[in-house]
């Protein structure tokens, strides 16, 4: 990191403040690391006003994996150095965000939450049925494709296949292709024909082994399908569910991404209580082109003091160096670098954008 | 070795007062925040790393209440122990 202090700055931020010279300075802090560290050894635990506690934590034997060999090794029991800061440093480090407290929610956005778990589960459920299932969804609506994933497996054991195999033959002409992805479905689908299908040559047998569970995928499922729905208009949702069909596999992992960003952004709100009309608020003000965040109001108004800087500010005020570059686009600042003491900087409000 | 264990152990080390210590403690963790303000790290050679990183808001359900809660986002003050350090912590031990 380019800002990483040392040893060395600590020294002289010390003898600024502190009533000793450089060399006593120096000597002071060496001292005082280096008799940290001693102590430590020897006692395992210091504590330290205004600073925290070092202290030594026995961390107890543990197997792990090696990650190069992959063979199981064992961490052997040791002791690791664990620093608790001071709640006075602890507030102090944390002063840009002292401002936040903790908000019970209402159970309002508890909605939102909920769909984006379970659209999360949707891609997840998805591919594992839809590679295997492509065929099937073809002929479902969007929002049965689901409901034939997880009724398969139900529904397999209790139809015969036989009974349905003639219709899936005359319906299916494109089952070829789904033949080859779908390997990891056998097992599960179809334990009694592996008895039957032994005396048979080795290609012959796996090329049966999976057309039969094709044929016995496509089977359960058109049993499903009849029991459930009846025998109606199979053929038109054929053409107009198969762009759709790709275009689900995208969506739900989207619904999910912008709504769990609705929720960040809904309890953002809460926490501020601001208006919500921000594009309105926005139209007032100049905007930056092309920026992730709009300009809609003032939030507070800061005299520059000496040795202040408005990045620094910015980092203090939205916690982002970032921002500084709308607070200098804002207040119309030429030269960041030099700003003449007194001079009174507006920090805008910011609000992402949609 | 709590806190005025350690001042006094100071003192006795750098010859002068304990009070005289404990006042230059102050400004040298004074000096140390006001570093670790602009967002920066400090690195102490054979000693460790103070570092300041951001924990992000989260939102967690009361245990007991069910109800949920939003966290809101902080600051918090990390060490990490520099590999010198480490080698002489399982030193000890053996």
């Amino acid at each position: 990191m380019s800002n990483r202090a040392l040893l060395q700055d600590i020294v002289n931020a010390l003898s600024e403040k502190g009533g000793m010279n450089k060399m006593q300075s120096e000597k002071f802090c060496r001292q005082f690391f280096s008799l940290i560290r001693e102590v430590l050894l020897r006692d395992s635990y210091v504590k330290i006003k205004g600073l925290g506690t070092f202290k030594l934590m026995t961390v107890s034997e543990r197997e792990s994996v090696d990650v190069n060999t992959g063979q199981r090794i064992e961490i052997s029991a040791h002791q690791r150095i664990v620093f608790s800061p001071d709640k006075n440093i602890a507030s102090r480090i944390n002063r840009p965000f002292e401002s936040f407290e903790t908000i019970e929610l209402s159970d309002e956005p508890t909605e939102p939450q909920e769909e984006a778990v379970a659209d999360k589960v949707k891609p997840e459920e998805s591919p594992a049925g839809a590679v295997a299932d492509n065929v099937h969804t073809v002929f479902l609506g969007n929002a049965d494709a689901e409901q034939s994933a997880t009724e398969e497996p139900a529904e397999a054991p209790e139809q015969p296949a036989s009974v349905e195999t003639g219709q899936t033959a005359q319906e299916e002409p494109a089952q070829e292709e789904p033949v080859l992805q779908e390997p990891q479905e056998e097992p599960e689908e179809t334990p009694e024909s592996y008895e039957e299908e032994e005396s048979g040559k080795s290609v012959w047998k796996i090329l049966g082994w999976t057309l039969l569970s094709v044929l016995l995928l496509l089977a359960s499922y058109f049993a499903g399908y009849y029991h459930l729905f009846g025998n109606t208009d199979i053929c038109s949702p054929l053409k107009s569910s198969a762009p759709a069909d790709t275009q689900k596999k995208d969506s739900p992992a989207e619904a999910a991404l912008a709504d769990t960003l609705a929720v960040k952004e809904d309890t953002l709100a809460v926490a501020a209580q601001e208006p919500t009309d921000y594009a309105a608020e926005a139209a007032k003000y100049e905007q930056i082109e092309g920026a992730d965040y709009l300009i809609v109001g003032e939030l507070e108004t800061h005299e520059m003091k000496a040795g202040e800087g408005v990045i620094r500010l910015a980092q203090k005020l939205y916690g982002s160096k970032e921002m500084a570059q709308y607070v200098i686009f804002y207040n119309h600042i030429s030269n960041p670098d030099v700003i003449p003491v007194g001079r009174k900087i507006v920090f805008p409000k910011l609000v992402k954008k949609e | 070795m709590n806190n005025r264990e350690f001042i006094d152990e100071m003192s006795v080390r750098l010859q002068t007062s304990a009070k005289e210590v404990q006042r230059e403690v102050n400004s040298l963790i004074d000096g140390m925040v006001s570093l670790l303000d602009d967002g920066g790290e400090i690195g102490i050679a054979g000693f460790g790393t103070f570092e300041v990183k951001k924990k992000n808001e989260r939102i967690i359900v009361h245990p007991g209440t069910g109800k949920r809660i939003l966290v809101p986002p902080k600051l918090v003050l990390n060490f990490k122990q520099s590999n010198v350090l480490k080698s002489q912590v399982k030193e000890k031990q053996s």
